[in-house]
């Protein structure tokens, strides 16, 4: 009888030791999840006031050629002057 | 190098807003939004001037100054833009102006701000000239095309005036010189000649 049962009860002690092994093994991971989640550099990002932090715009780089205000000049005299 | 620069002839101007039509409908503005309104003075008097008004772009501009995300900058020339990626909508801009350029779109929901907008002198913003993307947020870039702001160029009158700020005021000047100093064989003095008030209805006197 009772070596017809060992088996059945080897089968219980793998299970409980593969779910506490699992069990360890979420607990550690929600941890490091919460440690990692809640951590905060101590660097801050220090910036100077009135310094332009966006994007460059093309268009400055085009009025630096210096070919485009020949054109805008060109244009206010032939649009802005009376007809 | 100059600075391009808006220049209203309060002699010249006559109300009519096609200013403001022109720039809503060039850069899609919306509905709430005027980037250029404007103001009369005097409306119906003796004396009554009217002018055209959107953001000035200041050499010093309190819109920039104020910014606390600092998304305000300056071109070469003196047109002042913003870049809305970097904008929260905080409004300080908008007390900031004596002039009421910057606006709020008030279309979406209640607290959400969204941007602020303003005129952009037809520059666009920092974002590839002209594109889909570009137009969207900010409007037409009508100077990386060797185009004047189409407020300015359109205006019938030839009161606004838009450009290099050298030759905006060479015009200008001419235009004092040959006219004198009153403008009275202009407005009102040509539509009531030799009269003050006296002449007009009793309804518009009332207005």
């Amino acid at each position: 009888m009772q070596s017809l049962l060992r088996p059945a009860i080897n089968k219980g002690t793998d299970t409980m030791k593969i779910i506490r092994s699992a069990g360890i093994g979420i607990i550690a991971g929600l941890i490091a999840s919460v440690a990692v989640g809640c951590y905060r550099s101590p660097n801050t990002t220090w910036y100077e006031p009135h310094d332009y932090k966006g994007a460059d715009d093309p268009l400055l780089s085009k009025l630096e050629q210096g070919g485009l205000h020949a054109q805008l000049d060109e244009r206010v005299r032939a649009v802005q002057t009376d007809r | 190098m100059a600075r391009m620069k808006f220049l209203c002839d309060v002699e010249r101007c006559i109300e009519c807003n096609a200013c403001v039509t022109a720039c809503n409908n060039e850069h899609d503005v919306p509905w709430d939004i005027n980037r250029r309104h404007v103001v009369t003075i005097n409306d119906g008097k003796r004396g009554e001037k009217s002018i055209s008004v959107a953001c000035m772009h200041c050499t010093d501009a309190p819109c920039a100054a104020v910014c606390p995300v600092d998304c305000f900058y300056t071109t070469v020339d003196g047109i002042v833009l913003h870049d809305k990626d970097l904008c929260i909508g905080c409004g300080y801009c908008f007390y900031a102006c004596p002039f009421g350029a910057p606006q709020y779109p008030e279309q979406q929901a209640f607290n959400v701000r969204g941007k602020m907008d303003k005129c952009t002198f037809c520059a666009g913003g920092p974002l590839p000239d002209n594109s889909p993307e570009e137009y969207r947020k900010y409007g037409r870039n009508r100077i990386a095309e060797g185009k004047l702001p189409l407020c300015a160029e359109m205006c019938s009158t030839k009161a606004l005036l838009a450009g290099d700020g050298t030759l905006v005021s060479d015009i200008y000047r001419k235009r004092v010189m040959k006219r004198g100093g009153s403008m009275d064989f202009w407005r009102w003095e040509a539509a009531y000649p030799g009269q003050g008030n006296e002449n007009r209805s009793e309804n518009d006197k009332e207005k």
